[in-house]
């Protein structure tokens, strides 16, 4: 009750609302070497909120350190030529802290 | 001697699922280099300071580890041990209890420096005691093994003739002799000033060779020693579980002090 006398904060709250989409990817997420999620990480939250769907493909990239893929894709195309694709496309742009989803 | 003497055998562990910083918090907390991961009672992998330090901080452990940790059993020889992680580059080896539950880890530097204990500094071969232990070892499980022991012929003599330097050099030399003709799996030993002691399990022709090789001793310049080798086969012996260390010793000696006088 003292310590009430002494001091007085104020806290100004916003709130947006908006739909988020399940899951958070739609085919593929890209996960870079020193991205703050690892793939372990995002195979559990995958299975998690899609059970079945998603699978974990490691590479040897500098800076690519996984893919997460929808497993469906995997069965339509060859994972070696389907990671060639996303490699060559992501390599463009990524850098090894970036984690990011395309579709 | 052995890896159970030497481990850590507090053993703090984190779930694979918390993250790096939790787990290098912890580290931080106890002061230890290495954390065991578990899920659901099994050991899934080993964190060590060097993956906390190379990984993102929000990581889950699960992607910081190492799985799988190679590992060694607290029976193991000190010297198995650090040559097992040499082989694989690693700095720690988690040791599992007989019944195959975690018990320990050890490092390698803990493993380095318990080895140099049993080294002698001048040769590089073993102290008696290593040799005594991993001999004791045999015997109690019953394996048969050949015990050498080597004595330089007139030694005081050599290195009173041509100096104590040159005397050193003689048994430097003498125990790169013995390093050559043995290997790593034969255990190698400066028994005392002039003497050595070898304990190996290689078959009896190849033992007979280097009987021979070492009796011819070892030359520095004009400085030469040639040496007496009493020869012990373990496996021969009717009773080998209930020989000692000090009995394998003595009639070994023995036998290298009748070939020194001409007996045999």
């Amino acid at each position: 009750m003292e310590d009430r006398k002494n001091y007085s904060r104020k806290a100004m709250l916003s709130l947006k609302i908006s739909e988020f989409e399940m899951p958070p990817m739609q085919d593929l997420l890209i996960i870079g070497r020193r991205a703050p999620i690892g793939p372990e990480a995002v195979r559990r939250m995958a299975e998690a909120l899609s059970p079945d769907q998603f699978s974990v493909v490691r590479t040897d990239h500098p800076k690519i350190e996984a893919v997460l893929i929808r497993t469906s894709l995997l069965q339509m195309l060859d994972e070696s030529v389907l990671m060639d694709v996303i490699v060559q496309e992501a390599e463009g742009s990524s850098t090894k802290r970036w984690c990011f989803a395309r579709s | 001697m052995k890896v159970g003497e030497v481990m850590t055998r507090t053993i703090h562990s984190v779930s694979s699922g918390r993250s790096v910083l939790h787990a290098s918090e912890l580290m931080e907390r106890f002061r230890i280099g290495s954390l065991l991961v578990v899920d659901a009672g099994t050991v899934t992998g080993i964190l060590t300071s060097r993956d906390v330090r190379t990984t993102h901080p929000n990581r889950i452990v699960a992607d910081a580890m190492t799985a799988d940790p190679i590992g060694t059993v607290e029976d193991a020889f000190v010297w198995d041990a650090l040559n097992l992680m040499a082989e694989n580059g690693i700095e720690r080896l988690l040791v599992r209890s007989k019944d195959g539950s975690p018990s320990g880890i050890v490092t390698r530097e803990t493993l380095a420096s318990r080895i140099a204990e049993l080294t002698d500094p001048m040769t590089g071969l073993f102290r008696s005691d290593y040799l005594e232990a991993i001999a004791l070892d045999l015997i109690a499980r019953g394996q048969p093994f050949h015990f050498l022991f080597i004595d330089l012929n007139d030694f005081g003599v050599v290195n009173k003739r041509f100096g104590h330097p040159v005397g050193d050099d003689l048994i430097c030399g003498f125990a790169g002799k013995l390093k050559s003709v043995f290997g790593e799996e034969d255990c190698l030993c400066r028994y005392a000033g002039d003497e050595f002691a070898v304990l190996s399990k290689r078959p009896p022709s190849f033992i007979r060779d280097a009987v021979g090789t070492l009796a011819d001793g070892f030359s520095v310049g004009p400085a030469h020693v040639s040496a007496s080798v009493g020869w012990l086969d373990a496996g021969a012996e009717p009773d080998l579980g209930k020989l000692t260390f000090r009995e394998l010793v003595l009639r070994a000696s023995l036998m290298s002090t009748e070939r020194k006088t001409g007996k045999v």
